[in-house]
């Protein structure tokens, strides 16, 4: 059947529809559908105005309190995406007694994404630079569940979650 | 006359049977084709709401470049999915330095980020040595040169106590498709030595 103009349906396709090839994997498009009008459209992240499935972008925070950054606000709607530190490292050495474990992440805080980056217990001699890869993912593909736990593992070095959310 | 006397008998079924089918005669939906079909210009369906199924749904996207007409439907399968996961395992790694591991992903294709690390010292290796209070800095970085993805991993400052010490590294790429995902690629900040900053805006186009 060919239908020179828009369609309309409930339901478009019910049969089984053949796998992508290797032929194809280079010039495939994703569809998604506009809650607004319900029309299908393609995925084209090269668009300014298409987000993609997400995007990737690397802060460089130069010029720190040392090897301290406490809160970088990155003024992302945490209703509307989330944010996750993929990788992150600090340019310099740090100093001290003991040593430590890097941490860093990010949280949500008036509805607003923030990066905070920290060696705890030791610092840099001069202000250095941390830099952090972080995903962004608009929460129409990623739904982030509350916080699970405390799982106390009672002075023990394992532990098991037995119900785990996705099975 | 006799094309309208025909189109009479048809609407007529159709509204007594509700059911129109093109290549079936049992349609069970509304109007059911068996075999392809083509729409000029937009396709609009009416929303559906997901049910919570993991692993109950197919990701579909279409070929432009399909034969006879552009935009068949295809099945998205495991290995053309738009992101992929490969592991890497790197064994007998000079003390701690792995400076430029070249994967020889191609950068026009793919960006990549790295993640699941873990070091595991090889027999007598007692870790990062160090006789002062410099604890050095740890470095975990994919990076491009030319044109493809490498990896740098170790203590830039410090090393291992011996020259026969190895380490082994095992992470994880992510490799993400550059025609699903955008890449905002790398901005600075300066916090001219304060342990808060802001962006400003976010990022535009997210």
């Amino acid at each position: 059947m060919d239908v020179n103009g828009s369609y309309k349906s409930s339901k478009i396709i019910t049969g089984t529809l053949p796998f992508i090839t290797s032929n194809e994997k280079d010039r495939y498009l994703l569809l998604n559908q506009s809650t607004v009008d319900n029309r299908v459209r393609k995925i084209d992240p090269t668009q300014p105005a298409s987000p993609g499935l997400a995007s990737i972008i690397t802060y460089k925070l130069a010029n720190a309190n040392l090897d301290w950054v406490e809160s970088f606000n990155t003024k992302i709607n945490s209703q509307d995406y989330s944010v996750m530190v993929l990788s992150a490292y600090f340019d310099r050495d740090v100093k001290g007694t003991t040593t430590a474990i890097p941490s860093y992440g990010v949280k949500s805080v008036n509805n607003e994404w923030i990066l905070y980056a920290d060696y705890s217990e030791v610092a840099a001699a001069t202000n250095g630079t941390w830099t952090l890869v972080c995903a962004i993912y608009p929460k129409t593909y990623v739904k982030i569940f509350p916080e699970r736990g405390p799982f106390n593992v009672n002075s023990t070095s394992s532990g098991s979650d037995n119900n785990p959310i996705l099975q | 006359m006799k094309k309208l006397y025909l189109i009479s008998i048809f609407s007529a079924a159709a509204q007594i049977h509700a059911q129109v089918g093109i290549g079936t005669t049992t349609p069970t939906e509304k109007l059911e084709i068996v075999g392809s079909t083509s729409i000029g210009t937009s396709v609009t369906i009416d929303p559906t709401n997901y049910v919570n199924n993991p692993s109950g749904f197919t990701i579909v996207g279409t070929d432009p470049q399909s034969a006879t007409v552009n935009g068949q439907v295809v099945a998205l399968e495991t290995l053309y999915t738009p992101v992929t996961i490969q592991p890497y395992n790197i064994t007998n790694v000079y003390r701690d330095d792995l400076n430029d591991l070249n994967l020889n992903i191609p950068t026009d294709k793919y960006f990549i980020t790295i993640a699941n690390f873990e070091a595991i010292p090889s027999l007598g290796n007692k870790g990062i040595y160090t006789s002062n209070n410099n604890k050095g800095h740890f470095i975990f970085d994919a990076f491009q040169s030319g044109t493809t993805w490498h990896v740098k991993i170790g203590y830039p400052t410090l090393n291992t106590e011996n020259t026969t010490d190895k380490y082994t590294y095992k992470f994880d790429v992510i490799l993400y498709s550059k025609r699903f995902f955008k890449n905002l690629g790398e901005v600075t900040y300066n916090l001219n030595g304060s342990n808060t900053g802001s962006a400003g805006t976010a990022p535009i186009g997210i």
